[in-house]
């Protein structure tokens, strides 16, 4: 997007042109920045990640390199010529820094749930079938389709190669689509970089690993950005349209089209409606995918379509029916064995918001010291974007219809508490779904200051968000990192297992199902029933087979139930010994990481 | 068409090229990571970022940032139908990206070239 003249910083400011060594020594200073990052990444010890997390571990020259890349990238801010490759270079190296970090400093790919989704991945690659009995993740299978599809065209065996760097491609996608949202609503070249350049940053909700809803997220950004770009208006907001209609003897739902437009439609060429027609067609494409994809962002996208509507920022107006009946459609038909049988779970929570918030907020706040402390920097950092973002709403000077529907769409992910708990993680698809609005409200801010102070704060605000960034987001690698042994442990296992034996996880952060999915049951399958501490507790969970039971043990798992469960540091060791000395277990495969237990029905003698 | 005549140029050749990489890899014994960078290659740089340079004429790099986002959409819905019609041929199916692509560049370069025949005239 190119600026206009009204987009320049400051009609008076010093502007000389910077020519084609500025654009050199920018892409030089870029490179540099990035080698001499990825140099202290692989510098950082993977052995000195602790309970505070990832920035235990890093090397001081990490911080140094960050410093060095925000205040270029704030100075890049000054520069009229060039601006636009310079900070799309900066955003680039930000990006692979901070959100590749782990991906450097681990010696395996991390998170477990990603290696869960890889296994399912790769089970559709395998058999061109989906289980939407085994997991709920199924009945919105598009991704996992999807993403067989490319990895068996690509020829990749096994999905777990791509979950590395995962959530740096993803963050690298997002950026252009929050520039072009920010640009279509602030009108601003400035604001709208500032804006994406805080994303990153501010983006620590960790949504972006290998799974349906990160993918999901960038079909929203692409929906949303449609709406209010190519498909974009400057009406009034539709209820006032509906009272002056009414006075003058009009009634508006009879005259409206599908497309707003009425004169405007048959003024446009045949190329401009051809182009309508494209834009409406892949609406309809993206909200098919998200609909078949995850469960939650086709809400999220028919609800900001719906307040683009009612703010009267988007030219589509009755297609947002269409957008509710896919998302519909697709529960009652597609997702038919997720709700059968489940519809008071489904339904049980919608309205009770005190329960919500309490399961979003409360029942995260226990655990170690340092989790909480964790946990802790994440509220403050989430109440400091939004009170920044409320800010910039009441602040910020602009046309009616882009404030209100900037505004109105930056609250209305909070109406997700009143729908469910959603598993005890609402509050990050809150904040995730809020982050693109709330950005530009932050950037909105910004821009009232002073111009010659305005890059200064941004370069504040960003090394401001740096340590609370590297706290929030990767505060938990100590259980989330994945250990090679663990893997090991966990191949161990599927090797010595019999087909349909019971296979249990004392808690849930563990690298597994990423083959076999199929072929074993795996328990406990509810949240509350983990971190399991008695022998008579996992007996129970595997004396109904007649396959037998096999128990594996983790640092991983030991590490989440002290930190998380706020259970003593010992806790594992405990259990360890009690399998050991159990009558009813036996060790079968033992490594630095990892230990699996055999369940032997009848009890061993002596 | 906003974007010049030399970036035009630049995205076909740059979209066909990837196109014939994914077209190839299946077919010849390609080295397994420069197989990958081809075929993920061509879903984000795939037909629907050509298209809508063709359907909306905007810039290039609207095209390619909205176009990566469908193209995206595209692979899930392909996906999610071939399982779907019990079906599960992957890799002859998720050639016609590519194929799409090349085709779909093909029009644009008949397009633009036709259009700078005219300027010149």
């Amino acid at each position: 997007v190119r600026a206009t003249g009204s987009d320049r910083l400051h009609p008076h400011a010093p502007i000389r042109p910077s020519g084609r060594t500025q654009l050199a020594l920018g892409i030089l200073v870029c490179g540099s920045l990035l080698a001499a990052g990825l140099w202290a990444l692989r510098a950082s010890p993977e052995s000195h990640i602790g309970p505070y997390g990832l920035i235990q571990a890093l090397s001081p020259w990490y911080y140094v390199v960050l410093a060095g890349l925000l205040l270029s990238t704030a100075w890049t801010f000054r520069i009229e010529r060039f601006r636009s490759p310079l900070l799309s270079g900066h955003l680039i190296v930000l990006v692979v820094l901070v959100h590749g970090a782990p991906a450097l400093v681990e010696s395996a790919p991390r998170f477990a749930t990603a290696w869960l989704h890889a296994g399912f991945t790769d089970y559709v690659a395998s058999t061109g079938r989906f289980l939407p009995l085994v997991d709920a993740r199924f009945s919105w299978p598009s991704f996992f389709a999807g993403s067989a599809l490319v990895d068996r065209a690509a020829g990749v065996h096994a999905a777990t190669a791509l979950i590395r760097w995962w959530p740096v491609a993803l963050n690298l996608l997002y950026l252009p689509l929050i520039f072009r949202l920010a640009y279509a609503f602030l009108r601003s070249d400035e604001k709208a970089w500032i804006a994406t350049a805080l994303f990153p940053l501010a983006n620590w909700v960790g949504q972006d690993y290998y799974s349906p809803q990160s993918i999901a997220f960038l079909l929203y950004l692409t929906f949303v950005f449609l709406l209010v770009g190519p498909l974009g208006a400057h009406d009034l907001p539709l209820w006032r349209l509906y009272w002056r209609s009414r006075g003058q003897g009009r009634i508006l739902r009879t005259r409206r089209p599908w497309i707003h437009g009425g004169p405007w439609l048959v003024q446009q060429s045949q190329a401009k409606l051809s182009a309508l027609g494209f834009h409406l067609g892949i609406l309809v494409l993206l909200m098919a995918a998200m609909a078949t994809g995850h469960q939650l962002t086709p809400i999220l996208a028919t609800g900001s379509a719906m307040v683009f509507v009612l703010a009267g920022r988007t030219r589509v107006r009755w297609l947002v029916i269409a957008f509710a009946l896919m998302t519909i459609v697709w529960v009652c038909y597609g997702a038919v064995s997720f709700w059968s049988g489940h519809f008071g779970l489904l339904v049980g929570q919608v309205g009770s918001v005190q329960n919500n918030v309490s399961s979003a907020f409360i029942a995260r706040l226990h655990g170690s010291f340092a989790h909480r402390f964790v946990v802790d920097v994440r509220l403050v950092m989430s109440g400091l974007v939004w009170l920044l973002a409320v800010l910039g709403g009441l602040l910020w000077r602009s046309d009616g219809a882009d404030r209100r529907a900037l505004v109105i769409s930056f609250l209305l992910p909070f109406g997700m508490l009143v729908g469910g708990s959603y598993g005890g993680e609402a509050v990050l698809r809150v904040y995730l779904f809020a982050l693109p609005f709330a950005v530009c409200l932050v950037a909105a801010l910004i821009s009232r200051i002073r111009w010659s102070y305005r890059w200064m704060t941004v370069g504040v605000i960003l090394a401001l968000l740096v340590p609370f960034f590297l706290v929030s987001r990767w505060g938990n690698e100590l259980f989330e990192l994945v250990r090679p042994n663990e893997v090991s442990g966990v191949k161990a296992l599927y090797r010595i297992a019999r087909p349909g034996s019971t296979l249990i996880s004392i808690t849930p952060q563990l690298p597994w199902r990423f083959a076999d999915v199929a072929r074993f049951r795996y328990e406990p399958s509810n949240l509350d029933e983990f971190a399991l501490e008695s022998v008579p507790a996992i007996i129970r969970l595997v004396e109904g087979n007649p396959r037998g039971g096999y128990v594996i043990i983790t640092t991983s798992q030991i590490d989440y139930g002290w930190q998380a469960y706020g259970l003593p540091s010992t806790w594992g060791t405990k259990v360890e010994k009690l399998l050991s000395d159990s009558a009813y277990f036996k060790i079968r495969y033992t490594n630095q990481s990892s230990q699996v237990f055999e369940y032997t029905p009848r009890p061993r003698s002596g | 068409m906003k974007s010049t005549y030399k970036a035009d140029m630049a995205a076909i050749a740059a979209f066909t090229l990837m196109a014939v990489l994914a077209i190839a890899a299946p077919l010849t014994n390609m080295a397994p990571s420069f197989r990958l960078f081809a075929v993920f290659g061509a879903v984000l740089l795939g037909p629907a970022s050509v298209a809508y340079r063709l359907a909306t004429e905007r810039r290039w790099s609207d095209c390619l940032a909205i176009g990566a986002g469908i193209n995206v959409a595209i692979a899930m819905l392909l996906g999610q139908l071939l399982v779907s019609v019990h079906f599960w041929h992957p890799t002859q199916f998720e050639l016609l990206m590519p194929v799409a692509t090349f085709l779909l560049s093909s029009v644009l370069l008949w397009r633009v070239m036709s259009s700078s025949s005219k300027v010149r005239r």
